[in-house]
Formats: structure tokens, C-alpha cells, sequence
């Protein structure tokens, strides 16, 4: 994995929710599931441009369903990870162990 | 599946989150929204807040899609080799533009043709202005070169001349100066092998090469011992004398050439800019005598400025030396020095009028402009459709107005390059009108200056044209004028008015650049039907100078001129002959009189100076000049003591016997000498030009003042041209190294001092005739496209019984309004510009209603032809066809 492909904290986390949400990843749910863990607030558009960057780096296929009542009668799109979306998350999630690795984190009052 | 509740989520907010959200996302976003403001809703969450939730979300979302936007789609694999994306867009907006362009070749060939008209004028005036002004001239550091001068406020002369005392006083004192010189233009006759030429010399002190920083191109320039009385002879040829006379031999150094019957040793050669000085093609040493002339000031001084000093530090450097020097010359009390930027004092005449005609020529291209807007928004209008299909397939705004504008561009970028073409063929027409030519230093040519004006010209007048429709176009409505076309009409009704604007706008400028034509042709012809005091038609003029060699004392020349004019005198067409040191228009000399038993005068008064002429008898009456008093001279005056005499002009005779008869009274030039009796009073002659006030001026008899040139002239009873062969052959017999200068007949002279505002008067005609048209033209079209665009309305209202008159009449109607709004204005213009011209114009009356009224009364003609052919075929409009068009 070269350099420039590394993944952004926002992005691991929509990745993360995504991952979590299984079969029901969708606009709404990831926005309300990171927004719910994190405390911070996130707007619908962050997630869309998220899920834009993501989708064009290959990391996540989407699928459209349907029209239901409760979105007004419009569409839904599901986010699943590929297999390289898979693999950048954990190749991200690594580096950033490896770099604390041995550090006193707790000291530096990130909790 | 969650039933829905009721309630719907604020509608401007969804509109929001869809006006930002790129169109791939939008519907499932504004769902994702929707589903879970209804779920916050079912949760319990109040009305207001789950609203609020949803307000905070759309607004919050603005911010991460323009950074999506702005981003694009960079982080897919990139295309090979992108260009910026705003340079490829310019050069796909050219060649589009190009593409288009060429599609419509009236179009194109109108405005282009427009544009070049507009842009040649400014860079034909651009390129003199430049060549005048702005181009440094041809010597180092030009900037440190001045002019320096004597002023004597209290004598009435501006510029008295150099003293050259005075400039020896400063030029050992001074410590503002590198260097300085003064010189002296003086004709000579130069006598090799063939036939003696008269030729433009000058006498220069040794420092003027230094004070230039010129080196010459052969040998050497004068050394300080050569410019010492009585020195040995030498003398330096300017390039183009010694390429045209010598065929640029290098061994002319050392050899012998006669200037007026004296020998000269030429020890260099001076390049082309060394006639800088006098225009002069051979220079000598000035090898002045201090003691001698002590009095005079005729010599014109030049410096060069030490690095760092200023103008005005020389001129209090000079005053203190000047004035330090009362005591040993009381002169010093009245004068005082001058020091002015070389070429102010050189082209000081020139400046208003250059750039009075920048003013015109800036307006005439001003109109085109407008014109060319006018056009270009008319277009618009019918090109709406393009534009809105455009903006409807999603082009941004600004990308419509970018496009507009390369468009505009482009013609501007052609109309520029032609009218640069035809400006500068445009500057050799104004060299030609110099009658006296040039100066070898000024040159009109293309320079980087030129370059960028041209360059500024040319954006600035795509921007001017190409702004208004290009907003106009980006602003307008695509779905409206997508639809049919009884919506576009409203939608068109502002660009219209738009229309109507630029029309008063050109109609105004062309009311205030004609006055200010009409105002300097009439200026011109009141100049023209100035009385010059003289009668210059049949008058043939030339000038015959006696060597000092040949003609050592004043009995021979003074017998040389008599039977010269003896001899013309018999020629057959010849009615009168006589001579003059100085005839009218070509300088003078100046003295103060005093007159006998005269009150003495307040030494404080001014005490304006008094031309003097020499001339031999009948000249008052060969030139044509009248008598108002006494009588003329005759061949007896001022040969002795008792025929000591004068005659006087009526300025002088005004200023000192303003109630009495001058004739028989006293005068004598200083304060010593004879007492001359006044014999006649002329009526005065504009010796210095018909836009300039004539000096008090006294005539003495030539036997009694011998020169030793004079201007011969000849009034004759056939065209004077064709007596300059026979006067010629006389001159031949009695002396064959004497050469005719200066041939020319009176009228060409008198004709030749009017050529600056003769040329003003014709260019300024010509550019506002051109502004005239192009206004006409401008009127013509929006007349027009406004009928075209009305035929509809005017084909209902004929259908509804209005007659054809009412029709023409309101179309007329409207134009009448847009030519009395234009033309109002315009003449407060002219009225506010007439301020600026009066400084210019000699005597017309700035505010000349005959001026204004011939004005008006033209372009109401114009105008009115202009609205006529559309009104008419407005009138013409046969109602049931315009209807079963649509």
C-alpha cells in the first residue's frame, strides 16, 4: 500500500460504522452511529462526501433499494466494504497502533 | 416498515440540501433526512425541535458539499496530463468563439471593423504622443539633460536667451551641473568643389558633447583651447552631411572645407543625434569673447544635472550665483535663469494639442465600444436561447460570462492588430503634415510602450463591450426564455432599456467630440481670416547671405544689395523688389528704445521689448504692408546723420504717444547713439504668427544698418515660382558662390505657420465625422432590432385598427426621446469640455452657439434619418401575416 492512500479519521470512522452496521449501513444509520459513539455532531453531507471519497478509492460498493413511506418515498443507498476497504481499514487501524505503541496515552488527556 | 408521520420537514431547508448535494446523492440524502426526522418524531421528540434537527443538518451540510464540489472528483484515478482547468477552458471558449465568429462574418466583419477604426486613431496618437513625449531621447541618462535660459519678466520676454557671461558666471560657479554648454544656430554657406549650399550649422561651446554624453563617430570634438578667440579654425560635420556630401569618406578628417569664404579644418564627425543641437549638420566652436555682446542674450543653453539633483536645487544653485553678480552686472536685477526639462521647453507647444487628441481619440473608440456593446446585447437577445440551454444543461454563470467575454476578446485581440497596422501608417501621414519636418530624433515608431497601451486598449475595450451583454446573458432567466415566446418578452424589456442607454451614452459622446470639432475648425478659419498686416499672395521670398571674406565692409555689401535689387527690379513680372533681415514669421531681433524728452520711467515698470527690422526702401510696400501715417522709406534714408530715421508700428506708436501724432518725434535703440526721427507709422504685423500678439516694433533703413544677409523679396505681376529661375541667374552673374536659400513663395510661409492647427482641425473633423457615423449607425440598429422585436405587438395593434402614421409616429416618438436625451447631455458636456478648449483655441468663443446649433441641428438630421427607415417599415407591418407566423 503506497503513501497518499492512508485513510482519514472521519473515513475510519464511517468505515468502522459500516462494518458495525452490517446489512443496514446506510446514510442515516452510519450518521446517527458515529454521531451516537463520538458525541460530536455530523451532517448528513460530511457522510455523503465520506462515502463519495471512499467509493471512488474503491474501498466500498452501494446498492440502491427501493422507495419506502417513512423517506418520502425515496430511495436508499447500502454501503458494504470491499475486500480492499477491508484491507486499508486494518493496514490503518495497524499504523496508528503501531505509533502508540509503549505510549503513556493516558497522559496526554485524550480521554 | 415505519408508517410515517404527518408531518413534513421544512420544505426551503429540503430545497437547500438539494441545491447542494451533487445529483448523484441527492435523493438518497434528502431520504435519509426524511426517514429520520420521522423517526425523531416518532420517538417523541416535540415538532419544533425534531425542525430545528433538521435545519441544523441541511444548513450544516452546505459547508462539506462545496468541498466536495471544489474537490471533484480528484481522488479517482486522474486522467492523463489535465490541464488547469480555467486555461483549457479559455482556449476551448477561443476556439469556440473563433468557430462562431467565423459562422457569421457580418457580425464579425462589423465589429472588427468598428474596433479597428477606434483602436487605429489611438495608436496613431499614441505613437506621436510617445514619440514626443514619453521616448527618452537618444543620449545617457536623459533625464539628467535640461534647458536652461534667461528670464525677463519685467521686459516682457518669457525666454530672453543665454548671456554668455551669465553662462560663463555659471558655469564656473555652479555646483549643481556636471556639465554645461550653450550654442548658437547660425547658416552658413559651405563651398567645396561644386555648387555652394546654405546648410544649418551652429556654434558650440567645447562641452556640448560632454553635456549630451555623445562621443563622435570620426575623430574628435572641440578642445577647450579651440573654443578660445582667434583659435585655430576646425569644425565637425554632423553623419548624415558627411555620408550624403563627403560619401562618408574617413579621410575628411583633416581636410579643408569653406564655410561663408572662410576655411575650417574638420577634425571629427557627430553621429545622427548630435543634431539635436540647432538640427544642425555642422558644428564650429562658439570661441566667444566674453567682453563682446556682453549685452546680448542670444545663445541657447543646455546641462546635464549632477546625479541626484533636482530641477528645482539647480534653479536655486543658478539664482544665488546669478543674483551674487548684481554688483558687476545691474542686468542681473531684471533676469534671472531658467531651468526646464529639455524637452518641455523643445515641445511645450505640442503638449496640450497631443493630448487634447488622446481626449478625442479615447472618445471616438469610447463610441465604438458602445457601438459594438449595443450590437452585441441586441445579439443576445436573439442568442437568449443558446445561453439558456446552456445554463439549463447546468453551465455555471460564470462560466457564460467567461465565454461572453473571450468571445469579445478575441475581436477586440483582431480589431487591435489592424488597427495598430493602419495606426502606424497613420503617423507617417502626421510626419508628412509637419511641413518644416521632424527632428531626426523623434520617432514614431512601435515600441514596447505602444505595445502595451495597445495591449491595455485591447482588454479594455473587450471588457467595456463585451461586460454588459455578458452579464446580461449570464443573468438571464433559462427556463423563461425556454418557454414560449410571449414570456420573453418581458424578460427582454430590461435589455432593451439596457439598449436605449448605450444610444444616449453614444449619442452624448458624439454631440461633445463634434462642438469640440466644430469649435477648432472654426477657430482655424477665424485664424485664417486673421489679417496678417501683409499681402502675401504674388510674393516670392528667398534669402542671399554675403561672406565676410569677400564682403568685408559695409560699403560693399550695402552696394552688392542695390544693384542686386536694382537688377531684379528689371526683371520682367517683377512689380517691386526689396530686402529685410527679418520678414514676417521668421524671428527677430529686440531692443529697448528710448524716447526723447520722455518722462523718466519707474525703474520697477515692466519695459517690454521693441522688434527691430532692417529693411532697404520700397519694402513696405513690396510686402504689402499699409501706412497709416508718414510715408515708407526711400533710397536717401540713413545715409548720413540728417536722414537718420525710423518707422514705427502702431503698437509702438500706441504705447508711447497714445493721444499725439508720433511722426517727427525721436527715438534712439539703448541709451547712447543717435536720435532716429520717426517718418511712418504701419499698421502691425503679425511677424510671429496670426495666434500670437505683435511687439511694439521700429523699421530702420538698411544704409544706415547694413547686414549682411537679407531676406530678398519680390512681389510680382505673374506666379511668383517663375521668377526664381531669372533671379536666380542674376545672383549667378554677379557672384557664383553665392547661394539662393530658403526659396518660398509668402503664401506658403504664411500657409506653413497655420499647419499645427491645421492639423488639428482635420484630424478632429475626421474623428468625430467617424464618431458621427458610428453614432448614426448605433441609433440605426436599435432602432431597428427594437421594431423586429415588436413586430408582433405592432402587427395586434394594427389588427386592432391603429393606422400606420400612429405606428410610425411612435416609433419616432421613442427615438426622438433617446436623440433629446443624448443630445442634452451632450451638450452639457461640451459645455463643461469648452472650458478645456478655450485654453487651446485662439479666439473663438468656446461657447459659440452657431457651433452648437450646426451640431444639433446635424445630428438631429442623422438621427432622424436613422429612426425613419425602421419606423417606416414598422409602418409597413401587415398585421395578418406577422399574426399566422407564429
Amino acid at each position: 500500500m503506497g503513501k497518499g492512500t492512508y485513510l482519514g479519521e472521519f473515513e475510519q470512522m464511517v468505515l468502522l460504522a459500516i462494518v458495525r452496521l452490517e446489512e443496514n449501513a446506510y446514510g442515516m444509520t452510519i450518521r446517527q452511529d458515529i454521531q451516537g459513539r463520538t458525541d460530536r455532531s455530523v451532517t448528513i453531507g460530511s457522510i455523503y462526501a465520506a462515502l463519495e471519497r471512499l467509493t471512488a478509492k474503491k474501498y466500498l460498493k452501494s446498492a440502491v433499494s427501493g422507495p419506502e413511506p417513512i423517506r418520502g418515498g425515496r430511495t436508499k443507498r447500502t454501503y458494504r466494504l470491499t475486500s480492499a476497504g477491508e484491507k486499508a481499514l486494518a493496514h490503518s487501524r495497524l499504523m496508528m497502533e503501531k505509533m502508540a505503541e509503549g505510549l503513556a496515552l493516558d497522559d496526554l488527556g485524550a480521554a | 416498515m415505519t408508517a410515517a408521520t404527518n408531518h413534513r420537514p421544512p420544505l426551503f431547508f429540503t430545497w437547500l440540501v438539494r441545491a447542494v448535494t451533487p445529483a448523484q446523492d441527492t435523493d438518497c440524502a434528502i431520504g435519509d433526512l426524511h426517514e429520520e426526522f420521522q423517526r425523531l418524531l416518532l420517538h417523541g421528540m416535540p415538532l419544533s425541535d425534531a425542525r430545528k434537527w433538521y435545519r441544523h443538518q441541511s444548513v450544516g451540510s452546505i459547508g462539506p458539499n462545496i468541498r466536495r464540489r471544489l474537490r471533484g472528483n480528484r481522488a479517482a484515478p486522474a486522467p492523463p496530463k489535465r490541464k488547469l482547468p480555467m486555461f483549457s477552458s479559455i482556449a476551448q471558449d477561443a476556439r469556440l468563439a473563433i468557430r462562431g465568429l467565423l459562422k457569421q462574418p457580418t457580425y464579425s466583419i462589423t465589429v472588427i471593423g468598428l474596433l479597428t477604426l477606434g483602436i487605429a486613431g489611438n495608436a496613431a496618437v499614441f505613437c506621436v504622443f510617445n514619440g514626443l513625449f514619453l521616448r527618452p531621447l537618444p543620449f545617457p541618462e536623459p533625464e539628467r539633460i535640461v534647458n536652461l535660459d534667461e528670464t525677463a519678466p519685467r521686459w516682457n520676454v518669457d525666454f530672453a536667451g543665454m548671456n554668455y557671461v551669465d553662462f560663463l558666471n555659471w558655469r564656473e560657479n555652479n555646483s549643481t551641473f556636471e556639465s554645461m554648454a550653450v550654442h548658437n544656430q547660425r547658416e552658413a554657406n559651405l563651398t567645396t568643389d561644386d555648387e555652394p549650399v546654405r546648410i544649418n550649422g551652429a556654434r558650440v561651446t567645447h562641452d556640448m558633447a560632454a553635456v549630451l554624453g555623445i562621443h563622435p563617430v570620426l575623430g574628435r570634438f572641440f578642445t577647450a583651447q579651440e573654443d578660445q578667440p582667434n583659435a585655430e579654425r576646425v569644425a565637425m560635420l554632423g553623419y548624415g552631411l558627411w555620408q550624403g556630401r563627403y560619401g562618408g569618406d574617413p579621410k575628411i578628417l583633416g581636410r579643408s572645407i569653406t564655410l561663408d569664404g572662410i576655411p575650417f579644418t574638420v577634425v571629427g564627425v557627430l553621429p545622427h543625434e548630435a543634431e539635436f543641437i540647432s538640427e544642425a549638420e555642422l558644428w564650429i566652436p562658439l570661441a566667444q569673447d566674453p567682453n563682446q555682446r556682453a549685452g546680448s542674450f542670444w545663445l541657447n543653453g543646455i546641462g546635464r544635472l549632477k546625479h541626484g539633483v533636482t530641477i528645482e536645487q539647480a534653479r536655486e544653485d543658478l539664482t544665488r550665483i546669478h543674483k551674487n553678480a548684481i554688483e558687476q552686472r545691474p542686468m542681473n536685477e531684471v533676469t534671472s535663469p531658467v531651468v526646464l526639462p529639455v524637452l518641455q521647453r523643445i515641445l511645450g507647444d505640442y503638449r496640450l494639442g497631443t493630448t487634447a487628441m488622446l481626449g478625442a481619440v479615447g472618445l471616438v473608440l469610447l463610441i465604438a465600444c458602445i457601438n459594438i456593446a449595443g450590437i452585441m446585447l441586441a445579439r443576445s437577445l436573439t442568442r437568449g436561447r443558446e445561453v439558456a440551454i446552456r445554463l439549463a444543461l447546468g453551465a455555471g454563470r460564470g462560466r457564460v460570462v467567461q465565454q461572453h467575454l473571450t468571445e469579445s476578446l478575441v475581436l477586440s485581440a483582431v480589431g487591435a492588430t489592424l488597427g495598430t497596422a493602419l495606426g502606424l501608417g497613420g503617423t507617417a501621414a502626421f510626419r508628412a503634415m509637419a511641413v518644416n519636418g521632424l527632428p531626426a530624433w523623434v520617432q514614431f515608431g512601435f515600441d514596447v510602450r505602444v505595445l502595451g497601451f495597445v495591449v491595455a486598449l485591447t482588454v479594455g475595450a473587450a471588457i467595456i463591450f463585451g461586460m454588459v451583454p455578458a452579464l446580461g446573458a449570464a443573468r438571464s432567466d433559462a427556463a423563461g426564455t425556454l418557454q414560449s415566446t410571449t414570456t420573453r418578452i418581458s424578460t427582454t424589456r430590461a435589455r432593451t432599456r439596457a439598449l436605449d442607454l448605450l444610444v444616449v451614452g453614444e449619442i452624448t459622446l458624439s454631440v461633445i467630440l463634434l462642438v469640440a470639432a466644430g469649435l477648432t475648425v472654426r477657430d482655424f478659419q477665424a485664424l485664417k481670416n486673421v489679417d496678417p498686416g501683409f499681402a502675401p499672395e504674388n510674393v516670392l521670398m528667398y534669402e542671399v547671405s554675403l561672406p565676410a571674406v569677400s564682403y568685408q565692409d559695409e560699403r560693399m555689401r550695402l552696394s552688392f544689395f542695390e544693384t542686386y535689387l536694382e537688377r531684379i527690379r528689371a526683371l520682367p513680372g517683377v512689380e517691386s523688389a526689396a530686402g529685410i533681415d527679418f520678414p514676417p514669421l521668421q524671428g527677430h531681433n529686440a531692443t529697448h528704445f528710448e524716447i526723447e524728452d520722455a518722462p523718466p520711467e519707474d525703474p520697477d515698470a515692466p519695459r517690454p521689448a521693441t522688434s527691430v527690422r532692417v529693411a532697404t526702401s520700397d519694402y513696405i510696400e513690396t510686402m504689402g504692408i499699409t501706412l497709416v501715417g508718414g510715408r515708407s522709406f526711400v533710397p536717401e534714408d540713413g545715409r548720413d546723420e540728417g536722414s537718420n530715421v525710423a518707422i514705427i508700428n502702431e503698437t509702438f506708436a500706441r504705447r508711447y504717444w497714445p493721444d499725439e501724432n508720433p511722426l517727427g518725434k525721436r527715438i534712439r535703440a539703448g541709451s547712447h547713439g543717435q536720435w532716429q526721427t520717426i517718418i511712418g507709422v504701419t499698421r502691425d504685423v503679425k511677424d510671429y504668427g496670426l495666434d500670437t500678439e505683435t511687439l511694439q516694433g521700429v523699421y530702420w533703413p538698411f544704409p544706415g544698418h547694413v547686414r549682411s544677409a537679407l531676406a530678398v523679396v519680390l512681389r510680382t505681376t505673374v506666379p511668383p515660382d517663375g521668377l526664381v529661375g531669372p533671379a536666380r541667374d542674376v545672383l549667378h552673374d554677379m557672384d557664383p558662390s553665392l547661394p539662393m536659400a530658403n526659396v518660398a513663395t509668402m503664401a506658403t510661409v504664411l500657409d506653413e505657420s497655420l499647419w499645427v492647427r491645421k492639423g488639428a482641425s482635420r484630424i478632429s473633423a475626421a474623428f468625430s465625422l467617424i464618431a458621427l457615423l458610428m453614432a448614426v449607425g448605433g441609433i440605426y440598429g436599435v432602432v431597428s432590432y427594437r421594431v423586429n422585436q415588436r413586430t408582433k405587438e405592432i402587427g395586434i395593434q394594427m389588427a386592432l385598427g391603429a393606422q400606420p402614421g400612429e405606428v410610425l409616429g411612435q416609433v419616432l416618438k421613442h427615438g426622438a426621446l433617446i436623440v433629446g436625451v443624448g443630445v442634452v447631455l451632450g451638450i452639457a458636456g461640451a459645455y463643461g469640455a469648452g472650458k478645456i478648449l478655450a485654453s487651446v483655441l485662439v479666439d473663438a468663443n468656446s461657447h459659440d452657439p452657431i457651433v452648437y446649433g450646426i451640431v444639433v441641428g446635424i445630428l438631429v438630421a442623422a438621427t432622424v434619418a436613422a429612426n425613419m427607415l425602421p419606423a417606416r417599415r414598422a409602418a409597413a407591418v401587415q398585421p395578418a401575416e406577422v399574426l399566422r407566423g407564429d
